[in-house]
């Protein structure tokens, strides 16, 4: 994440003087606080929200029915995950599936809670917690509703003709990443042997 | 139809706490409460992550990116109109959002552009803002090889949209 943050600033400034627009980096340096603020403002309520209706779920052990539906794929795909975390885990890929996106944050944060708690070094991300974060850098939904809705806006015949091709392009992104988790985590573990 | 989809989950979830005989309000007030601490914490990750995409953004890296990795993108069929749309995807969803609605205009959304560009934004995430907002929240900072495996599969999906649009739309 350092490298990430270091590497951010120093390349603006080198295509800020290549392309002459320092003026617009120093506004964007200046501004992206009050952006990011906007931002939160705009998530925090659904958020709280979600979080709200996932309390009642949880406690009318809706959560734990579903838990069961993913458990047999989750413990296969993760290693030693705890009951908590699998419950998290399948309520998060639930919300994403359904295409809920500000109910699937709060959600996914509770897992990676979850995932800490069994984390032997809490400064770097555990195997478990790497592949849950790439389940959800994958889109993993059934029905892209805000491109389709974007689609229609736009005038197209038929917004939903996307939904096989998204379907197979998600699918094998998700597939990709979960390989390259795999391949990645050996090859870190031979590095630091 | 998908009008009905968010009210009537919360209409299950309130009604199956209602038949376990919770006190669904009280709950909730909780809930939602810990959703307050969860958004606080991921509040200072969203400040710097924000900035630093907005001075990026701001400073053209993604024009020259687009030269630079142009001839990449194109082994891959990928149109040159939607190498940039490729490139904000991962970094910022507003941005690639408007990009969308750029290229919807200019073209059709039915046009076999419209159907890769919707097809790319469908199948993929804003990857640096999860990766940031899922570790900053449990305060990790070693993220490993997380970026790579999932850019590697923003990239398999790129590809994969060329691929299936082709394939199905023809």
């Amino acid at each position: 994440m350092k490298w990430i943050f270091c590497l951010g600033v120093i390349f603006s400034i080198i295509f800020g003087i290549i392309s002459n627009k320092m003026d617009n980096v120093s506004i964007a340096a200046i501004g992206g606080s009050k952006a990011a603020i906007n931002l939160f403002l705009s998530i925090c309520g659904a958020i709280c929200f979600w979080n709200g209706i996932m309390n009642i779920a949880q406690h009318s052990k809706i959560t734990s029915s579903i838990a069961k539906i993913f458990a047999p794929v989750l413990k296969k795909l993760f290693k030693n995950p705890s009951k908590q975390a699998i419950e998290a885990v399948s309520m998060n890929v639930s919300a994403n599936l359904l295409g809920l996106g500000n109910a699937a944050t709060p959600l996914g944060i509770n897992a990676m809670k979850n995932f800490q708690k069994s984390n032997k070094n809490n400064n770097s991300a555990s195997y478990n917690m790497i592949l849950f974060c790439v389940l959800n850098t994958s889109a993993i939904q059934i029905i892209p509703t805000t491109i389709a809705t974007l689609r229609l806006e736009h005038g197209s015949t038929n917004p939903m003709k996307i939904f096989y091709p998204t379907l197979i392009s998600s699918t094998s992104a998700l597939l990709a990443s979960i390989l390259a988790v795999k391949i990645f985590s050996k090859l870190w573990g031979v590095k630091h042997k | 139809m998908t009008d009905f989809f968010i009210p009537i989950v919360i209409a299950i979830i309130f009604l199956a706490g209602i038949t376990k005989k919770i006190d669904i309000f009280h709950i909730f007030i909780e809930g939602a409460k810990d959703g307050l601490k969860i958004s606080i914490s991921i509040l200072p990750v969203l400040i710097g992550i924000i900035t630093l995409i907005n001075m990026l953004a701001a400073s053209g890296f993604l024009e020259y990116m687009c030269k630079i990795l142009e001839p990449l993108f194109s082994i891959f069929n990928l149109p040159q109109e939607l190498i940039p749309l490729a490139l904000f995807r991962p970094i910022s969803g507003s941005g690639s959002l408007s990009f969308l609605e750029q290229i919807f205009k200019n073209n059709s959304p039915d046009s076999k552009i419209g159907l890769i560009a919707s097809v790319l934004i469908g199948s993929s995430e804003t990857t640096f803002y999860t990766i940031a907002i899922y570790f900053g929240a449990v305060g990790i900072s070693k993220t490993k090889y997380t970026l790579p495996a999932a850019l590697i599969g923003d990239f398999v999906g790129m590809i994969m949209s060329v691929v299936s649009v082709n394939l199905i739309c023809g």
